[in-house]
């Protein structure tokens, strides 16, 4: 019955998502208003074919319909009610579903926002590209990744395994996928307006403005799954990492990287007219890169812990990948002519040549990860031999370019556009100047020591100063209104990044750690802190069984444990004493062999807690920077050239007047009178 | 406004002030701290760059299988024999080969992991640094008025009046 509820769906939204990108493209080329209707009218069906499917494997789960063969691999009875609902994405089929349900929700909205301006061949475009890349998903679920096999049951038949032990042994996990896939799939949409721009040839910065929240939406979703899904490793690996350049971790790194770049250079295209080839590629490699990423965590090409699973997939996937890159790649230089545009930058110290800087500086971030993630893939097939890249590699050549950032992050914000003199600088970043002397000192006299975590603390002062500069300016000229907007609420997200740099700066270089046995009473000495062993307690739930051991820090009870479930996994699960400073971990290393003895690992380190604090605030700001700061422009109206202007950007001397103030002034452009 | 200007002209002393400020925390911050300081650290830190042979993706510092433990007590035993941290992990390299390190190799065909994106970088800063030349050489070419541009100007002012 859930089979053929699922399969239905499943079939419905891949069906209706060919016939509806097909029928679109008919009344665009006839330009039929009834055809284009009904193309609308179909595209609905794929959203409701998404949201049957979905529902049905849910429904399978949950009434432990194990004649599902999803639900035989992965469902349990023991399983507990918010694990089996998040057991839909456990697995690989689920995934996908969840991938596709994510998507129509996507169409859905593309469809409800754009409903009266569906004859417009731009967003007629690139619904028919988001409708293609959704067929393609659902193909999946047709073929190698169906989640709607029937099973017979064997005789004899109990109970299935249940997910896999790693997935239900904290709650994060039941959160922070769907927040991932939200900002990984959401790049689909402004990927399509730029495939329908290069397409239709409306290069200008019309398609820009239009997917301008989208990007932004999908980016903070993403930077909440990224957030999410360490402090999940955190929580679960227990070993004081969150971090670990696991290709996993990196796949989902490389999209953020390259959509952070673009949210920053879209400013300047938005201004200037100028980087159309580059900012239509960064929308292309984001996307793409999310497909790479999602080949790597399905493919198994490379180790990691956050393989869950594998199949067949890959190498669709890995073709998807090139079709997609080819087609970019080949739009953009079919349209090379139009995307010429003959603005210039006048000077490096200026805003824009501080964005152009900030996208380097992305540009290398992201290349230097994916260099090493598919390093050894590169030796292995060119020398035969088999080599490690790993957390060592990343660490030393992520961090000059971190600190470049936190600098940049701390000049950028108060130059003006244009250019800005010496003068000027000096003005402005004294106060930011005197906030990075004032943190380095701060740090000092906590006791923090090592020139490199300091030079992090000073630059991540220097940054802060730079963005509470300008929303104290900002406040003070316009009210609450100062927090909103693009600059503002971005200042909001530079202060979270600063908040998560010096967290990760904090507690990677002041992290102690040791590994200890103790005996039932005996107590040590760790980091200023007394650990002492109490005894193992057992506890037997439905779906596991857990071995705690008592352990007594400072006072406070820790119970370390270890969980083994039924289906036969047994996984550490660490006990943290949190705070605000500082955080003490203690995992049980193993199942004691005897009740009087066990081996922990004690982790200390400060300021984890910030990592969670900054991400949410990243979170905040990317909200606050969607409303608009002024209410009176709509976000459709045009920045720098009318969108019909194509090739053709603002006087250069119409930005002298507007520009000349602080960059604390409203920021959002004002309209450009047309001469 | 007499107020601006002493302000403006005082501006240089407190960027000096902040100079010697940051700087002497500087040296007083950089000044201590070493290397890792007790065996069990050490170990922490050296296990951390070694990869565990039978889990995916995880160092053996982070694992808890029987071989990581093993293989952790086994670096404090040789680090307390008095091994060199190199000395430590060649014992493994022989062992399982060049992959258990963490590590790329700086020589031969795997120092390009190191290099390549230094040199992009260097390019990339290269390539823009151009655009700016060319830039500047453009706005040079367009920005002078010449005497007749004005003229014209004028001329044409007065003519709209």
């Amino acid at each position: 019955m859930n089979v053929a509820i699922g399969d239905a769906g499943v079939v419905v939204a891949f069906v209706a998502s060919i016939v509806a990108s097909v029928t679109l493209l008919v009344a665009l080329r006839n330009d039929d208003a009834r055809l284009r209707r009904t193309g609308v009218q179909v595209a609905w069906l794929v959203v409701i074919g998404a949201i049957v499917g979905f529902v049905a494997l849910e429904r399978a789960l949950i009434t432990r319909d194990f004649t599902v063969k999803y639900v035989f691999d992965n469902g349990s009875h023991r399983t507990p009610p918010i694990y089996n609902f998040a057991t839909a994405w456990a697995s690989l089929e689920g995934s996908i579903l969840l991938w596709g349900l994510v998507l129509a929700g996507y169409v859905g909205v593309v469809l409800t926002k754009f409903r009266s301006r569906i004859a417009d061949p731009l967003v007629t475009w690139a619904l028919v590209v988001v409708l293609l890349v959704t067929a393609f998903f659902f193909a999946l679920m047709l073929g190698p990744a169906d989640p709607f096999i029937s099973v017979e049951l064997p005789p004899g038949f109990v109970d299935g395994p249940g997910p896999n032990p790693l997935l239900q042994n904290n709650v994060l996990m039941a959160v922070h996928p769907p927040m991932l896939y939200l900002g990984y799939v959401g790049f689909t949409i402004p990927f399509a307006f730029a495939i329908a721009a290069l397409i239709t040839g409306r290069v200008g910065e019309g398609w820009l403005v239009e997917t301008r929240r989208w990007t932004l939406f999908a980016w903070g979703f993403l930077t909440l799954g990224i957030v999410l899904g360490s402090w999940w490793s955190y929580d679960v690996l227990g070993w004081g990492g969150y971090w670990g350049w696991d290709p996993v971790e990196n796949a989902s790194f490389l999209p953020w990287l390259t959509g952070t770049a673009y949210l920053h250079s879209v400013m300047i295209q938005e201004r200037r007219g100028m980087l159309r080839v580059w900012n239509l590629s960064l929308l292309c490699a984001t996307f793409s890169l999310t497909i790479l990423g999602t080949f790597i965590t399905r493919s198994g090409v490379l180790e990691s812990v956050h393989a869950f699973s594998e199949s067949s997939i890959g190498p669709l996937f890995l073709a998807f990948f090139g079709v997609i890159a080819a087609v970019s790649i080949g739009l953009i230089g079919w349209r090379g002519d139009r995307l010429r545009a003959p603005g210039r930058i006048d000077s490096p110290i200026s805003r824009e040549g501080s964005f152009l800087a900030n996208n380097l500086l992305f540009a290398v971030f992201a290349f230097v990860i994916l260099l090493g993630t598919v390093f050894p893939l590169i030796v292995e097939a060119v020398q035969d031999e088999r080599i490690s890249v790993g957390v060592p590699y990343f660490e030393r050549m992520t961090m000059p370019v971190g600190m470049v950032m936190l600098f940049l992050m701390a000049v950028a914000p108060v130059l003006p556009w244009r250019k800005a003199s010496g003068e000027l600088l000096r003005k402005r970043l004294e106060w930011p100047a005197w906030f990075a002397v004032a943190s380095l000192v701060l740090a000092v006299l906590v006791g923090a020591r090592g020139l490199t975590p300091l030079i992090a603390f000073t630059l991540a002062g220097f940054a802060a100063g730079a963005a509470l500069r300008q929303i104290v300016l900002a406040t003070r000229r316009n009210g609450w209104r100062g927090l909103v907007g693009r600059t503002n609420g971005g200042m909001i997200v530079h202060l979270g990044v600063i908040i998560v740099a010096i967290a990760f700066a904090a507690s990677n270089s002041y992290l102690r750690q040791t590994e200890v046995t103790l005996t039932t009473g005996e107590a040590i000495e760790f980091a200023d802190m007394s650990f002492q062993y109490e005894g193992i307690e057992i506890q037997d739930l439905a779906e596991k069984r857990i071995t705690s051991a008592l352990v007594v820090v400072n006072g406070e009870e820790l119970r370390p444990a270890i969980n083994q479930f039924f289906s036969g996994q047994s996984i550490g699960t660490p006990d943290t004493l949190g705070g605000f400073t500082r955080d003490t971990q203690i995992a049980l290393i193993a199942l004691p062999e005897d009740d009087d003895q066990v081996v922990i690992r004690i982790t200390t380190q400060p300021l984890i807690a910030w990592l969670w604090i900054g991400g949410v605030l990243m979170a905040v700001g990317t909200v606050f920077s969607a409303f608009p700061h002024r209410l009176h422009r709509r976000p459709t109206d045009p920045v720098s050239a009318a969108p019909g202007a194509v090739g053709s950007p603002p006087h250069p001397d119409a930005d002298h007047l507007k520009n000349a103030g602080d960059p604390a002034d409203p920021i959002e452009p004002v309209p450009v009178p047309s001469p | 406004m007499a107020r601006t200007g002493f302000k403006e002209q005082w501006r240089w002393l407190s960027w000096v002030l902040m100079a010697i400020v940051g700087i002497a925390a500087l040296i007083v911050g950089a000044s201590a701290d070493g290397g890792p300081q007790s065996d069990g650290e050490r170990m922490s830190e050296l296990a951390s760059t070694i990869r565990c042979p039978q889990c995916r993706g995880q160092s053996i510092a982070e694992s808890n299988v029987a071989i990581a433990r093993e293989i952790r007590g086994d670096i404090r035993n040789r680090i307390s024999a008095g091994e060199s941290d190199d000395d430590i992990r060649q014992v493994y390299i022989d062992r399982y080969g060049r992959s258990i390190v963490l590590n790329p190799d700086s020589g031969g065909f795997t120092g390009l992991v190191w290099i390549v994106p230094v040199l992009a970088a260097g390019l990339a800063t290269a390539a823009i640094a151009l655009a700016f030349q060319r830039w500047r050489i453009e706005a040079s070419s367009i920005a002078i008025a010449a005497d007749e541009d004005h003229e014209l100007v004028a001329k044409l002012r007065r003519e709209r009046r």
